[in-house]
């Protein structure tokens, strides 16, 4: 199933939390939804699942708003942060309060706990749960049916380093089976290994999207600058369009290579007091990607 | 269906269905047998001596006002196993994997309405059963009149399951309407045991019948049930609908909460 965000807009009073966002999740692949807190990651996921009504635009699922779908749960499985249960219901409860949806028996929900780890805790109240164990049970929810689509959000929250690369082999393994998977994250180094694709958004707006891989070639190089004077020296980079971010009194700068700002900023008559190349990691140019739409706005 | 198993086995997996049932058992037995044993001691004390002649019913006319000392009161635990059907589902946010499951909010809202009617007839059963078992307990053991053959008293307590029935459907409308539990809760005991009550004496002190008074949920409870502590109280008793005026207009509450709640609570966004 393909997943289709089109141009989705989501107010909240004068506030837009999610702004004329358009894009793809194909099947058979891994796509990190990243952004910052409150970029609208959350809200786009709702609206996708019809909790909330978007003010323009919709999601659509192989052509289908899920309401559409007949039994989603059996097709579309979905784990949201606030991933909410009954504080005094045991975890097997839960499942089997959800398993008429997708004609699942009593054995499926044992099996499905067994298989996110939660099988010695299947009787206790998920009152007594972790962060984790939640985490675990909203998954096992989403595996109930047989998904061709996984929403997850926030998948990671909890899990220690051992459960984030169980996580990960389970996300590579739904996707080699043609399931198209989302998950959002706020780090981008959280998911990294994880994704094929990457979607980041900031202030609602999509910043990039891509395969990972295209991601990583903008790494490559990046510039530590430091001019004399700042403010010069930003103008610059917006009107050569050079992506960059304040890093102390200097500037990591993508794209050009620190020959060609050399010899730009001779030309413009722009004192430096420094000037090197730099290897940058991926987490720098996603950071630079967003602190640049938010500062735009 | 799917929709109406999920919504069954959310009740039966967390605790306040039987609490609340519980409740009503403990409450019942402690008012009826209370009040049958006090008229034993008054019969055999007479008057205790005030001069004053105490209208009190006599024979089965008494055990009915005995079994209906709980009844009168306890039609609000059902209320709040229906609001609770809703309510919990806002306060953990199991709203939201409800919906995910059901989309088409509407059949959430049906399906809860009619799972509540089993669960809302259990407290009605556990109330007559208390009532039978501790008011006409003591009753027999302080050789009153018990009043359980005759087909009166019978009527009386198919009418009190009928309402207590009933006054399930009215707390999941008002679960619906009002989202926030501790305000659904705090305005059902408010008003049934508060304000009603002081509304309903008005006429004592004015010594006039105010016709909307008979519409009050309490006052068509007591309709539904036909024997009413308040008759017993009242000098002048005042008018009371027919019984099935009365269950329409209980059911009349419920579909109005209902709706309200359905185009209120159930379309907004769930975040």
């Amino acid at each position: 199933m393909r997943v289709e965000i089109n141009h989705l807009t989501k107010r909240f009073g004068s506030v837009k939390a999610v702004d004329d966002l358009s894009f793809t999740v194909e099947p058979g692949k891994v796509t990190g939804f990243l952004g910052p807190n409150g970029a609208g990651k959350t809200t786009t996921l709702r609206a996708a699942l019809d909790l909330i009504k978007p003010t323009a635009g919709n999601v659509t699922f192989d052509g289908k708003r899920y309401r559409e779908i007949g039994k989603p749960m059996k097709q579309i499985g979905a784990a949201l942060e606030a991933s909410s249960f009954h504080p005094g219901r045991k975890a097997i409860d839960h499942l089997r309060m959800l398993a008429p949806a997708v004609g699942a028996k009593q054995a499926q929900c044992l099996k499905v706990l067994e298989f996110v780890g939660l099988a010695d805790a299947a009787k206790k109240p998920v009152g007594q749960f972790s962060l984790g164990m939640r985490g675990r049970l909203g998954l096992a929810a989403t595996l109930l049916g047989e998904p061709k689509v996984l929403l997850l959000d926030e998948p990671n929250n909890g899990l220690d380093p051992e459960g984030i690369a169980w996580m990960r082999s389970l996300l590579r393994e739904m996707a080699s089976k043609g399931c198209a998977v989302l998950i959002s994250s706020h780090m981008l180094s959280e998911v990294q290994l994880a994704v094929d694709d990457v979607v980041i958004i900031a202030k609602g707006k999509l910043v990039h999207a891509s395969p990972l891989s295209e991601l990583a070639d903008m790494a490559g190089e990046q510039t530590f600058v430091v001019p004399a004077y700042g403010e010069g020296f930003e103008t610059l980079c917006r009107t050569r369009g050079w992506n960059f971010h304040r890093r102390g009194y200097g500037f990591e700068v993508v794209g050009p290579s620190a020959q060609e700002i050399g010899h730009v900023c001779y030309v413009e008559y722009l004192e430096l007091h420094q000037l090197s190349s730099q290897s940058q990691t991926l987490e720098s140019v996603f950071f630079a990607m967003t602190e640049n739409q938010e500062a735009a706005s | 269906m799917s929709t109406l198993i999920s919504e069954f086995r959310k009740i039966i997996s967390t605790k306040f269905w039987w609490v609340l049932t519980l409740i009503v058992a403990g409450y019942v037995a402690m008012t009826d047998s209370i009040l049958a044993f006090a008229a034993s001691m008054a019969e055999t004390m007479g008057d205790m001596g005030t001069g004053q002649e105490v209208m009190m019913p006599q024979g089965e006319e008494f055990a009915l006002f005995v079994y209906s000392s709980g009844a009168s009161l306890c039609y609000v635990f059902p209320a709040i196993l229906g609001a609770l059907i809703v309510n919990s589902e806002f306060r953990y946010q199991t709203i939201t994997p409800t919906f995910l499951a059901q989309p088409r909010r509407g059949r959430v809202l049906i399906a809860k309405l009619i799972v509540a009617l089993p669960f809302a007839a259990l407290t009605g059963v556990v109330l007559v059963a208390t009532s039978i078992a501790a008011g006409g307990g003591v009753l027999a053991l302080t050789d009153q009149i018990t009043g359980l053959e005759e087909p009166k008293v019978w009527e009386f307590f198919l009418r009190v399951v009928a309402a207590m029935t009933i006054w399930g459907l009215v707390g999941v409308g008002l679960g619906a309407l009002i989202k926030n539990q501790i305000a659904a809760i705090v305005g059902l005991l408010g008003f049934t045991q508060f304000l009603e009550p002081i509304l309903r004496l008005i006429p004592l002190f004015t010594g006039e019948d105010y016709q909307f008074l008979q519409y009050l949920p309490g006052a068509v409870n007591d309709a539904i049930s036909g024997v009413s502590m308040y008759s017993v109280m009242m000098p002048s008793p005042s008018e009371t609908l027919s019984l099935p005026i009365a269950l329409a207009v209980l059911a009349g509450y419920a579909l109005a909460f209902t709706i309200g709640g359905y185009f209120t609570t159930f379309r907004r966004d769930i975040s």
